[in-house]
């Protein structure tokens, strides 16, 4: 058995991001072996004449489609997110950010309700609700592992201080 | 010949987003907003959408208000000491939800441009040859006996516990079952089932269940001759 086409298999069919922990309790091949597997796969598949490339979140792997071929590949996707509106990017932006938070505290802040768009993000399952332990047990919201997974990321922690890096767009 | 003249007036998310833009227009600092100037230009932009027809919003009726009543506060003479420390109080409050909504536009865009970027790259897996085992609707007999063997189980639970049979609602059920899965994954079907106190809850749980299958958030498979529920992402 070819050990590297084994790793590659394993990550092209894990449902998730799978860790090296994972991939060496799955195959007994040792961690330091897995990483250097990892390494050549990676650059393997960095050549342009693949169209999907590896990619490490947070401690696992997952293979990604290239971001050039995106325009194609979203007519093959089925993922049906790609065209949200500026308020629900707003109030999603702000339930990753500073979630988990209530309705009514997203009313505060944005100063109209923000029920329509609470009921769309829900309905993408970007995010979801649960009762808090506050008094009067209000829902609260916060982002799920779908939105996690598509942005790429292991954690929150680590997304907010990736983002901040970022200079927005708008002033 | 008739004329048509278009009028085109600057799209507003919201009643702060007006207000920032007023802020801004005038070079005011945030921390000390000029309310006459405002409160003006406001009512303005108001009463310009409703002559485009334009329906107003409710949230920007009540900041004009809002505005206006602040206004006629500071223009009135002979203010108290108490008067003009409510109105700093006001001011100051208004000052500090502008900051916090200009903080969350910033927020916004720079979540914008990296879920822009996520949004570009699409995770790629393909299926194994040998394709997991789905549920033949026609054969529900293990589904059946599964049931029958929690209830008999439980049924012997009852004895000792009482029934208070409005303890349970569908709803509430359907949000333990599904944070639960959502916490670990997935979970054998019997497994949820037989942490059920008494056959009512065992009931109300597997019409959750059914309900989250239904609503396409939990997927139902069976492996090893064992009924795994999944969440479905």
């Amino acid at each position: 058995m070819n050990s590297k086409a084994l790793v590659e298999a394993l990550i092209f069919a894990s449902n998730k991001p799978i860790s090296i922990r994972n991939l060496s309790k799955i195959t007994g091949i040792s961690k330091t072996v897995l990483q250097k597997l990892i390494d050549e796969i990676r650059i393997e598949y960095s050549d342009q004449k693949h169209g999907v490339m590896l990619k490490k979140v947070g401690e696992s792997y997952l293979f990604l489609t290239k971001p050039e071929y995106h325009e194609y590949v979203e007519k093959v996707s089925d993922r049906g997110i790609s065209n949200l509106t500026p308020s629900q990017i707003e109030v999603l932006a702000y339930i990753a950010f500073k979630g988990p938070i209530t309705r009514k505290e997203l009313h505060e802040i944005r100063g109209k309700s923000a029920d329509n768009i609470l009921r769309d993000l829900q309905n993408m399952r970007l995010i979801s609700k649960r009762r808090s332990k506050r008094k009067g047990k209000p829902y609260e919201y916060t982002v799920t592992k779908k939105l996690r997974e598509i942005l790429h990321i292991a954690s929150m922690e680590e997304f907010i201080n990736e983002v901040a890096e970022i200079s927005p767009d708008d002033s | 010949m008739t004329q048509e003249f278009v009028f085109t007036l600057p799209h507003f998310e919201g009643s702060l987003d007006l207000l920032l833009y007023l802020v801004k227009k005038h070079e005011m600092d945030i921390r000390d907003i000029k309310i006459s100037v405002i409160a003006d230009e406001f009512l303005d932009y108001i009463n310009r959408m409703k002559r485009l027809d334009i329906s107003v919003a409710s949230d920007f009726m009540l900041m004009a208000s809002t505005l206006m009543e602040l206004k006629s506060k500071i223009l009135l003479p002979n203010k108290s000491i108490e008067d003009i420390e409510k109105i700093k109080q006001a001011k100051k409050e208004l000052s500090e939800r502008l900051i916090a909504y200009q903080e969350m536009k910033k927020i916004a865009g720079k979540f914008k441009k990296r879920l822009d970027e996520s949004l570009k790259l699409h995770s790629v897996k393909v299926k194994g040859e040998k394709s997991e085992m789905t549920i033949d609707p026609n054969n529900l007999s293990k589904l059946k006996e599964l049931f029958e063997h929690v209830s008999k189980v439980l049924k012997a639970r009852e004895k000792v516990y009482k029934i208070r049979s409005e303890k349970y609602s569908v709803a509430s059920k359907m949000e333990e079952v599904y944070g639960k899965l959502e916490k670990k994954g997935k979970m054998g079907l019997k497994e949820i089932l037989l942490e059920a106190k008494d056959r009512i809850e065992l009931i109300v749980v597997f019409l959750a269940v059914l309900e989250l299958i239904r609503l396409n958030k939990l997927s139902l498979k069976t492996a090893n001759e064992k009924y795994i529920l999944e969440v479905i992402e």
